[in-house]
């Protein structure tokens, strides 16, 4: 799936995967691929910056932090990006069951 | 090459790209850095080589253009905020210093309105609504998830625009008007109630003329490339 087709759900994406816990940007990654079955395998250069993006408007901050004796940085969520998430999500279920209808020809 | 090689080499060429200031950039550079070693790590799993373990880990990030394109949104965006917002708080700091210093002095030494009070009190006017417009606009667009998922909006680019250029005009006329009551009736002013907003004036003239400078230098180089 390229990135164009995920335009303005990506960062939406980025904060569900974020929700657990504090992860590294390359596991954010990985994790994407794996919620998605594969589905969604975009350059770690389109994800990244995304993270970046969140992060300037305050819904996602970082930290970094010394794994197997490298610096790393890590990604988590701040409150802002919980209520942003949980707002993007009923908003997601409004417009999906909306389209799902009219396009799956339902009555 | 060495796996370090690789990916500096990468970095570098999304250096040259990137816009703003030395510490942005920088913090940028090491973001893109430690997300290369982490790919390289990961690659490691499928290929024991280290050196094609980061070419891998550089193809995974795509074109150098097209990363620093992404983080130069931004850039731009974090920036507009910052000065849209510091120039909407600029206007009631000077409305109440320049307020205190005027009306609490002497009155004017005009019986009647000069043409060009007249003139510099519009352009006072014009400047707070361009600013306060274009200031509230940019930073309504530029904050917040949908400002984060979107692609670059014009509107926070011009808003800010907007923002500076209105409080400069605005800066710009208190100062000749400043000028022009001081040259011509200097008794009619309490002095050392005008040192206050003047200086004020003039260090945010300097400080806002600098920021456009600057923020036009990011606007640009933030173009496509």
């Amino acid at each position: 799936m390229k990135a164009e087709t995920l335009r303005g759900n990506l960062e939406g994406m980025l904060l569900s995967v974020l929700e657990p816990g504090a992860q590294h940007g390359y596991a954010v990654i990985e994790e994407l691929r794996r919620r998605s079955g594969d589905a969604i395998n975009l350059p770690t250069g389109t994800v990244y910056p995304a993270l970046h993006r969140l992060e300037a408007a305050g819904l996602v901050d970082s930290e970094w932090i010394t794994h197997n004796g490298r610096r790393r940085r890590n990604y988590f969520l701040t409150t802002a990006g919980r209520r942003a998430l949980a707002d993007k999500r009923t908003a997601w279920r409004e417009v999906s069951s909306v389209i799902s209808v009219v396009l799956g020809g339902q009555p | 090459m060495t796996h370090a090689a690789v990916l500096q080499s990468f970095t570098d060429h999304v250096a040259e790209h990137l816009v703003g200031p030395d510490s942005r950039r920088s913090a940028i550079v090491d973001e893109i850095l430690d997300g290369l070693q982490c790919a390289a790590e990961g690659n490691l799993d499928v290929c024991d080589d280290l050196e094609e373990a980061a070419q891998r880990a550089v193809l995974e990030w795509g074109a150098p253009s097209e990363v620093a394109r992404a983080y130069n949104d931004a850039t731009l965006r974090i920036s507009a905020n910052r000065l849209s917002l510091q120039a909407v708080c600029a206007l009631p700091l000077l409305a109440v210093a320049w307020g205190s210093a005027l009306l609490g002095g002497p009155a004017g030494p005009w019986p009647q309105h000069p043409p060009l009070l007249l003139v510099g009190l519009a352009v006072v006017g014009f400047g707070c609504v361009l600013s306060l417009a274009g200031g509230l606009s940019g930073i309504r667009k530029g904050i917040g998830f949908e400002a984060a998922a979107a692609p670059r909006d014009q509107v926070v680019a011009t808003g800010t625009l907007a923002a500076l250029i209105g409080l400069l005009c605005v800066l710009g006329a208190l100062t000749l008007l400043l000028v022009n009551r001081g040259v011509s009736h200097p008794e009619s002013l309490d002095w050392p109630k005008v040192v206050l907003p003047a200086t004020l004036t003039l260090l945010a003239a300097g400080y806002f003329g600098t920021a456009l400078k600057r923020f036009l230098s990011v606007l640009r180089g933030a173009d496509p490339v």
